[in-house]
């Protein structure tokens, strides 16, 4: 079996388990939603407001949802010592982690997909908005908050105050990520600059920071 | 005899407290050591480092002649666990299958189909793990560990919480895999349960290897 075998076991696996209980998928959607609807209240259904703040907003929601997704991504693998079953079995790790961000990538973006819609509904989001671009930009960023997510999520799961150092990991890292999401999809949705700039930028992010993880892999799945 | 198994000096610290301390031994292949000791002798520990779901702190240990923790050592050992190490979610089969492709076995319906015969568990294929019984979700666990045919098989407790038919099953079970030429290494408080199987035993007290010795049913 190859470790493209053992990547798509994984991530089957991973999809199934989330499609039985909807742990994950339930909290995400919840906090996404909460975020949003508070945020319209907040701010009136105005074009040119969701022009110039619309991509900050955006991503907090996602930013929320992916926080929880990455919580659980690991966390499934304590219940009846699963994840002791991954650990003494000869896999490659990187084709454990990669299947487990995969699994993480699809269930994000699949959240994402109900919720831009409802974005551009509650936030009144102008009619000139390129939607491509700012598809293009949510699975980018999405990709980049996966793949370190995944990773960090791996190396807390051990530890007592997992949930407040995941996001204490995963956000510094991630800041040259959120900007350019963030600044992308800004412009988009009708700001002003370049969005090309900030989209080079989050692919190249993506690349780096996917083959650093792949190659640390070992060092994240390490037993005690 | 070649000893399989070998133990040089292996310690374990969980922070400042020693819980194995420099312990050696050797078992040869087709033995079935007991591994006595009092609750926080250092079984468990031990157990879980020749898996190699513990890093030992200082020492080695091999399996077959591969350092513990290697994908080489893992290949040849089967851990049994206090958990499962299934996910409820899922079915017994889905989550042999999965294993099967971890351990990138050729015939991976083939190989869970024979694990699942070993242990006399067929029936429970088709079934969560969530919604098994204890003694159920003993014989997955352990079809688990014999799905891909480890020469170690290293058991932490496999009768604890089970009635006397199912122990009774278990133990003809691992006779069958002694005899056939396995490993075999079990902790259990349960003495009565391991000793006429047993070909040696191993006593740990505060996580120094008290005795090796091959008189087991005389203990009990």
């Amino acid at each position: 079996m190859s470790d493209w075998g053992i990547f798509a076991a994984m991530l089957r696996r991973d999809l199934r388990i989330e499609l039985r209980t909807r742990e994950a998928l339930l909290a995400m959607g919840f906090y996404a939603l909460l975020v949003m609807v508070i945020f319209s209240f907040a701010f009136s259904a105005d074009a040119a407001l969701t022009a110039r703040a619309g991509g900050g907003l955006l991503w907090v929601a996602f930013l929320f949802a992916a926080l929880v997704a990455l919580d659980r991504a690991f966390l499934r693998e304590t219940a009846e010592g699963a994840l002791v079953g991954l650990q003494t079995s000869p896999a490659p790790r990187a084709a454990l982690l990669g299947g487990k961000f995969a699994s993480s990538f699809v269930l994000i973006l699949g959240l994402e997909a109900i919720l831009l819609p409802l974005f551009a509904v509650l936030f009144n989001a102008p009619a000139h908005a390129d939607w491509g671009g700012i598809a293009l930009t949510t699975v980018l960023g999405t990709w980049a908050l996966a793949a370190n997510g995944t990773y960090f999520s791996a190396m807390s799961v051990h530890v007592r105050q997992r949930g407040l150092l995941l996001p204490l990991l995963l956000l510094p890292v991630s800041i040259p990520a959120i900007l350019a999401m963030v600044q992308a999809t800004q412009v988009y949705l009708g700001g002003e600059g370049v969005a090309n700039y900030w989209l080079q930028l989050l692919a190249g992010y993506d690349i780096i920071f996917t083959a650093l993880g792949l190659m640390l892999a070992e060092m994240a799945l390490e037993v005690e | 005899m070649q000893p399989f198994l070998t133990c040089q000096r292996v310690s374990r610290f969980f922070g400042d407290a020693a819980v194995l301390r420099e312990v050696s031994f050797t078992c040869g292949a087709g033995e079935l050591v007991a591994l006595w000791g009092a609750n926080g002798a250092g079984k468990t520990t031990l157990l879980r480092v020749l898996a190699g779901a513990l890093r030992p702190t200082g020492g080695t240990a091999t399996v077959g002649g591969a350092a513990v923790g290697t994908a080489a050592a893992r290949r040849q050992t089967g851990f049994l666990s206090h958990g499962s190490l299934l996910h409820p979610a899922l079915t017994v089969e889905e989550n042999l299958r999965f294993y099967a492709t971890l351990f990138a076995l050729e015939q991976p319906q083939a190989a869970v189909e024979a694990a699942l015969e070993q242990v006399r568990g067929e029936h429970l294929a088709g079934r969560r793990v969530g919604e098994l019984s204890q003694g159920m979700r003993q014989k997955a666990a352990l079809a688990r560990c014999l799905l891909h045919q480890p020469r170690l098989l290293l058991l932490d407790e496999p009768f604890a919480s089970l009635d006397r038919a199912t122990v009774a099953e278990l133990r003809a079970c691992l006779a069958g895999l002694r005899d056939g030429g396995m490993t075999l290494m079990v902790s259990s408080h349960q003495e009565e349960a391991v000793a006429d199987l047993a070909t040696g035993a191993l006593t740990l007290e505060r996580g120094r290897l008290l005795a090796q010795t091959e008189e087991v049913a005389e203990r009990v």
